[in-house]
């Protein structure tokens, strides 16, 4: 073993998570090293070839208004771009783009070389040097020993990781990438509980062998919409790419269903737990028996290459297997494979381990993000590595932890889910688990956190200048909209009822008609004559808060009452089996997971609201 | 330290037969909740904020109105008491109520439609504490009081299960989520062609489920089971003559008797009125080992109702031995405590034997239940009516001198059920207003949640975490 220069931080893993932890904790000032068993995987997309879609999009979004790089990233490098879900409310818009893969890995790896205080280093980190519970640095499996501060753990899915498809099983990371085998057990030897999740991909195929004419084409939105708030549609314009849609047919389910004795999901070779929102396509036809076609989407996975995604064949049949029935789908009867799909299997920790700082409690300055915490998806596992490297760098500097709650943002859905109730398959993040996503949408994402970026220190002051102005200037035209009274005048009452809406028989104000849902801000443009020039998106944003208003109250008054709960904090060496009154499950359950707060405590499966009241009366008695 | 945002009300006195009861309101709103349903005595209207204008510690004559349409619901005298010189150090108003049980509880219905919503087991006290109007010292009899409160709910939420309140409150559970699975897919999968999705009648579901709700809401009386009253369960094991002394107590053939052991399979209800006292008679399936499935449902039965009644009769035939069975049920209704009378029955069959004496003594040393007299062995002849006088004046001496109570629970149960329809009505509700204005599905599947979270149990899975698992178990998704 040989000594380097001491670091700050060392993060181990160079995907989403560990770009992400990496880029913050260097630009906070750190003096950071990044490991990653292969340089060539960085911020390497070895699923989809998308970032964003239903709630992911939200991630990203507040991820870029926190000072991260995904959206800017994603900005750079796609190959088509669209809203999803533009015809329901705001709170589930959604923006997705198509990833031009290599490209994207190319301009990430480009920006983490050129910030300052941050190495890139090829290496398997093997050891960790952990002394009476405190991080003094980490060592790699060549013999190098790195003392840091804080460390991040971002290993993905490359802990003893298996790829597994029909008989064929090879220790093997993902994507023909080398697996880091040494370090769960040193995990282990930690106290650190560790356990085996699954997850998988489809095959790659040669677009010069796909008959597009048989399939749906679909195009993005033109002008597109940026990720990251510090774009324009114009500024980020340029040609993009379609996807298209096909469908199985009755012989690809077939040909499935005679060799599911080759399927080592059900031969029982695989053991790990897989996700149920990423099924694979036997999964799905043995789940699903009674439907008869499947929708499947072939996505570009770059600019310069033929091999297109094969989305919704997720598969760990064997090779000739997924030839054939690749071969059933409508337009791809003459197909050819460039990469088998294949099942993965990787060891990664029990979240609940963790606090909501991402902490492992157990040891004093290591961190852990993505999914290695159980996670699923590039945009989750960005979120919690920005979060994770932000903390870690607090660590350092004896500042309190920076925590999202629930009602802050979907990250802080998303920690909080994986910390307080754990997860048993690989955490998909979804709208639906967002109590308040009427206040958390992409839309407003940098109105919720962008100040806080400022304060941590990730948001330059050239960037928070413009967005106080946008903040203002939605300000004022709100409160304007609500000064403003129009008349019942001969020339409105035409107007309106030529937008299809009711005359006014007495004088409203302007707030109030763009209430009514065929009265955009644009519709009342020629009764409205003394409005101010505005950004496109401080209307928009005006438009929504508007016309939602009374709801957005209601949740905000919602949020009030939770805060109180999220604000009263539970101190740490809390005794929870001596509280008299508390039932023994849950008394087991906090001692276990350590809530920061009377909420987050409220949230543990296995506490009631009895036990909630008498943790409030023990904290009220001993604080007297 | 203010607790006092939320109004809360409960009944303050125990359930009991008894027709007088207070109704306690405590919070924030407390008094001007107690004056939407308020009319003083000698006034037209109520609603006029006279309980407001008065003074802290007044007592006022008066009646109470059913907000919803202005029936007359009970003569009350309604106590003012404004913070923080209060039990709870909250503003407080309460309602004496002497109506009886029934109207108790729909004037508190009233006060919940009102503004109030009802108390948490222990919440009364544990606000108490919070708001410093107990000394530090009782912190920890305070958490005793929480806990004990919430086992008697969290029974009182198993008992519901059996209701049948209860289960068309679960079947309209799932059709919540059955309509919020199918709006919330489409949300979070934009692009999958899911034929529920297309085919789905969005108006047409909310409509049916707020009809269905707002039936349930005004039919669901929540004063049902008690008007019924006490629970009395006939116990024992087979062929011991449970069926032959319901048919006594309510003088027709209702269970069907005949000597072939294990014939009532399922437990049966009545009702009877004993001089007054509500009687809910509850006939068993017998006690026994039994390999026969159904029957095993029945004995099982037969034991929850002997746990969730009042007063348990065991019967034992007066010409038999008492066997393991007999024992052990003996006592583990001595070990909880629940009061019971052990009845010898067919006495017309058995002569007038020395054992019979025997037998009593050996009741007599087992018997720990408190608060009932030791001499509880009563003899009768169901068939000839010998002895059923006794039995009846036993049983109503027990009641009337209260060691024998209605449960409480059952009661809450109801109440707390009927609010969390009316709550999961009003956020359908405005599901419905939400899709008219066209504001978007995704604040309609958060009416939806709400609705769903309402009728949700005390503990259990959050929407959340019933949602996803949904959504995963009937929908083909994903790359």
């Amino acid at each position: 073993m040989y000594r380097e220069e001491p670091f700050d931080i060392a993060v181990v893993g160079g995907g989403h998570a560990g770009c992400e932890a990496a880029l913050a904790a260097a630009r906070l000032g750190m003096r950071t090293v990044l490991f990653a068993v292969n340089l060539d995987s960085i911020a390497m997309m070895p699923c989809n070839p998308s970032i964003g879609g239903t709630s992911k999009g939200h991630l990203v979004r507040e991820i870029d208004a926190l000072g991260g790089e995904m959206g800017k990233n994603i900005d750079k490098t796609y190959l088509q771009n669209k809203m999803l879900n533009i015809s329901k409310g705001p709170a589930v818009h959604s923006l997705r783009a198509q990833a031009d893969k290599f490209r994207y890995k190319e301009e990430m790896k480009r920006t983490l070389e050129h910030t300052p205080g941050l190495l890139i280093r090829q290496a398997e980190v093997a050891d960790l040097d952990v002394q009476d519970g405190v991080l003094q640095g980490v060592i790699t499996a060549a013999g190098a020993y790195y003392p840091c501060k804080a460390a991040v753990l971002a290993t993905g899915t490359y802990l003893q990781a298996t790829v597994i498809h029909g008989e064929y099983r090879r220790h093997s990371g993902p994507n023909g990438m080398a697996s880091a085998d040494l370090l769960t057990s040193r995990l282990e030897g930690l106290g650190i509980a560790m356990r085996r999740f699954k997850t998988g991909t489809p095959a790659r195929v040669d677009r010069k062998t796909i008959d597009f004419s048989k399939m749906q084409i679909q195009l993005g939105d033109e002008p597109v919409t940026p990720f990251s708030f510090t774009n324009t549609a114009e500024g980020i314009a340029r040609p993009q790419l379609p996807c298209y849609l096909t469908y199985t047919t009755e012989e690809t389910i077939r040909i499935i269903r005679a060799n599911l004795h080759r399927s080592p999901l059900y031969s029982g070779v695989i053991q790990g737990t897989g996700p149920r929102y990423c099924p694979s396509i036997e999964d799905k036809i043995v789940r699903f028996a009674d439907k008869k076609r499947h929708q499947i989407f072939l996505e570009p996975e770059g600019e310069n290459t033929n091999e297109y995604y094969v989305q919704g064949m997720s598969s760990s049949l064997p090779e000739d297997v997924q030839r054939d029935m690749l071969r059933t789908l409508i337009g791809m009867e003459h197909v050819e494979v460039m990469r088998t799909g294949y099942a993965i299997e990787y060891d990664c920790l029990d979240p609940q381990q963790l606090d909501l700082s991402l902490h492992i409690k157990k040891i004093a300055g290591l961190y852990a993000a993505g999914q290695i915490n159980g996670s699923s998806g590039y945009e989750e596992a960005a979120a919690q590595g920005l979060m994770a490297g932000i903390n870690a760098v607090r660590y350092i500097r004896g500042q309190e932890p920076f925590i999202l709650t629930r009602s802050d943002a979907y990250i802080g859905v998303l920690i909080d889910d994986l910390v307080t109730k754990g997860t048993n398959e690989p955490y998909r993040m979804m709208t639906s688990r967002a109590e308040y996503r009427l206040l958390l949408r992409q839309d407003n994402a940098d109105l919720r956190l962008t100040e806080k970026g400022h304060e941590i220190g990730l948001i330059d002051e050239g960037r928070y200048a413009r967005f106080l102005e946008k903040k203002a200037a939605i300000e004022a035209e709100l409160e304007r909209l609500h000064r403003t009274r129009v008349g019942g005048s001969a020339e409105v009452n035409r107007i309106l009822e030529a937008a299809g809406t009711a005359p006014l028989k007495m004088g409203e104000t302007l707030a109030d008609l763009m209430k009514r849902p065929q009265l955009t801000y644009e519709v009342l443009a020629p009764i409205d004559p003394d409005r101010p020039r505005l950004d496109p998106e401080v209307v928009r944003e005006v438009e929504i808060q508007n016309r939602y208003e009374g709801y957005i109250q209601k949740e905000t008054d919602e949020v009030e009452r939770f805060r109180k709960l999220e604000n009263r904090m539970l101190p740490e060496d809390m005794d929870y089996p001596a509280i008299r009154g508390l039932r023994i499950e849950a008394a087991q359950k906090l001692a276990a997971i350590r809530p920061a707060s009377i909420g987050q405590a409220s949230r543990i499966s296995g506490v009631s609201p009895a036990d909630i009241a008498v943790l409030l009366v023990y904290l009220k008695q001993n604080k007297g | 330290m203010n607790h006092s945002r939320e109004t809360i009300a409960a009944i303050a006195t125990p359930v009991g037969t008894s027709g007088i009861g207070v109704i306690r309101i405590s919070g924030e709103d407390a008094i001007a909740v107690c004056d939407r349903v308020f009319r003083p005595h000698g006034r037209k209207n109520a609603g006029r904020g006279k309980l407001a204008a008065s003074a802290t510690h007044t007592a006022h004559y008066g009646q109470i109105l059913d907000p919803a349409n202005g029936e007359v619901l009970d003569d009350v005298l309604v106590l003012v008491m404004k913070g923080p010189g209060t039990y709870t150090g909250e503003d407080t108003a309460e309602i004496d109520c002497h109506g009886g049980i029934y109207v108790l509880q729909r004037v508190l219905q009233a006060v919940l439609e009102s503004g109030a919503r009802m108390a948490e087991p222990g919440e009364f006290t544990k606000r108490a504490f919070l708001n410093g109007r107990l000394d530090l010292a009782q912190a920890e009899s305070v958490m005793d009081v929480i806990s004990a409160s919430s086992d008697l709910a969290l029974r009182a939420a198993h008992k519901r299960l059996s209701g049948r309140l209860g289960s068309k409150i679960d079947d309209l559970r799932r059709r919540i989520m059955d309509l919020l699975v199918v709006v919330e897919v489409e949300i979070d999968y934009p692009e999958y062609e899911i034929d529920e999705v297309e085919e789905l009648d969005l108006k047409r579901e909310l409509d049916q489920l707020v009809t269905d709700l707002d039936a349930l809401y005004r039919t669901a009386d929540t004063g049902r089971l008690l008007r019924e009253g006490i629970r009395v369960t006939i116990a024992g094991r087979p062929n011991m003559g449970k069926s032959t002394l319901l048919n006594a107590f309510l003088g027709e053939d209702r269970a069907i008797v005949t000597n072939i052991p294990g014939t009532t399979r399922d437990t049966l209800e009545e009702s009877m009125n004993l001089d007054g006292i509500p009687i809910r008679l509850v006939d068993t399936a017998g006690m026994r080992e039994t390999a026969d499935p159904a029957e095993q449902q029945g004995v099982q039965r037969a034991k929850d109702a002997v746990w969730d009644s009042d007063l348990v009769l065991v019967l034992i035939a007066a010409d038999e031995e008492r066997t393991p069975e007999d024992e052990a049920l003996l006592s583990s209704l001595a070990d909880s405590g629940k009061p019971y009378l052990v009845v010898r029955t067919k006495t017309d069959l058995a002569g007038t034997g020395e054992g019979l004496a025997a037998d009593q003594e050996v009741f007599v040393s087992a018997q720990t239940g408190e608060g009932l007299p030791s001499d509880q062995e009563i003899q009768i002849s169901a068939k000839t009516g010998e002895g059923m006088d006794g039995l009846k004046s036993r049983i109503r001496s027990l009641v009337l001198s209260g060691a024998v109570q209605a449960d409480d629970g059952v009661y809450l149960a109801n109440t707390r059920q009927k609010q969390a329809v009316f709550q999961a009505l009003e956020a359908v509700r405005e599901g419905i207003v939400i899709q008219e204005a066209a504001l978007g599905t995704d604040m309609i599947g958060t009416q939806l949640q709400k609705a769903y979270d309402a009728l949700g149990e005390v503990t259990g899975n959050s929407v959340q975490e019933d949602l996803i698992d949904t959504i995963f178990s009937r929908f083909c998704l994903g790359k």
